[in-house]
């Protein structure tokens, strides 16, 4: 069954990872980002939270059609990191996310791995319709956005209403 | 997605979906919604459904969705929920509307679910969680063949107070 679910979820490959399924086997790293000690990522998790918040991710990909991948390295296969196209509830456009297991950041993989996710979402909505929502103060992530060419869209903060949320849309339309 | 269907005289039970949602949302926003950690507003509902289906695809099992051979509304879900604290998988089953309370409904989708968990997937036995308020799933767990097992791991935390029943293969043979 696990085999059928992965049947849902495409694979991506990039010079130096394979973005693919996730698994349950996956659920500690998934707990291991959101650590209280993490520098960025702020609200903890515990054991069960985090197997139900990744599984609502996951569940994403049997309800709206897409939904978040493990991010692995070519070769050896080890999890780095999660990159998704996401919904959230009331949210009005799906999101671009990623997020890396704390040793593995610096090396360019978040913008590797979510520069194929947002192919992905582009190839089921069309540029424009993808945004990141990033916390004011989180510069590495505002870095990663820049680099994938997203741009603020400060007409829909405003929107919004957001204050301490940016919003990065992707791509243009047409 | 292939994953099984079973086949009722009046249900069809599938892998949840889509068009189970707003049912799910609307089940969740009502009081009866009491026994499965809710009265819970829109998003939180969204967001619990959305782990249901999550857990169908980590684990290879889950809560079927159950809908109607007649029209295709979804009735409620059946099946084995599993979330991260649970010792083991936990036969479970709701109805969404109490419209679809008193039909044989609850009964008829479990039924067919347990046939699948021990002929299909060979479950040995599996547990159900039962609040000792929540009569109908009392009931229905005896009328299932259930027994209750005090030699049961301890049930998760999350879930106090309950009472351990066990199913085992050929026990649901109760005739009304």
């Amino acid at each position: 069954m696990a085999a059928r679910f992965g049947a849902l979820v495409p694979v991506l490959e990039t010079d130096r990872l394979i973005l693919r399924a996730p698994c349950v086997e996956d659920v500690p790293d998934w707990s291991a980002i959101f650590a209280p000690d993490d520098d960025f990522l702020g609200t903890p998790m515990d054991a069960e939270e985090a197997f139900a918040n990744f599984a609502t991710y996951v569940g994403g990909w049997m309800l709206n059609g897409h939904g978040i991948w493990t991010m692995t390295l070519r070769g050896d296969g080890t999890r780095i990191g999660f990159t998704m196209v996401g919904l959230e509830w009331g949210d009005a456009e799906p999101e671009l996310g990623w997020m890396l297991l704390p040793a593995y950041r610096g090396h360019g993989y978040a913008t590797e791995a979510a520069d194929a996710a947002r192919d992905h979402a582009f190839s089921l909505f069309g540029p424009g319709e993808t945004v990141s929502y990033i916390d004011a103060g989180n510069i590495k992530s505002a870095r990663v956005a820049q680099k994938l060419s997203a741009n603020r869209d400060y007409a829909e903060e405003a929107r919004l209403g957001l204050q301490d949320v940016h919003v990065w849309r992707h791509g243009a339309h047409p | 997605m292939t994953s099984p269907v079973l086949h009722t005289e009046r249900l069809v039970l599938s892998a949840p979906g889509p068009e189970d949602m707003d049912a799910m949302v609307q089940f969740f926003s009502e009081d009866r919604a009491q026994f499965y950690g809710g009265p819970l507003g829109p998003g939180p509902a969204w967001r619990r459904f959305s782990e249901y289906a999550g857990q169908w695809a980590f684990r290879g099992y889950g809560f079927f969705a159950v809908r109607l051979k007649d029209g295709g509304a979804t009735i409620g879900l059946a099946g084995p929920y599993h979330p991260g604290d649970f010792p083991e998988p936990e036969m479970a089953w709701l109805l969404t509307s109490e419209a679809y309370e008193g039909k044989g409904y609850a009964r008829e989708a479990s039924t067919a679910v347990l046939a699948h968990l021990f002929s299909d997937l060979k479950w040995r036995s599996v547990v159900s969680y039962i609040d000792p308020d929540n009569h109908a799933s009392r009931a229905l767990a005896l009328k299932l063949g259930a027994e209750p097992d005090r030699d049961s791991p301890p049930p998760p935390a999350a879930l106090p107070g309950v009472q351990a029943f066990r199913h085992w293969p050929g026990a649901n043979r109760v005739v009304a």
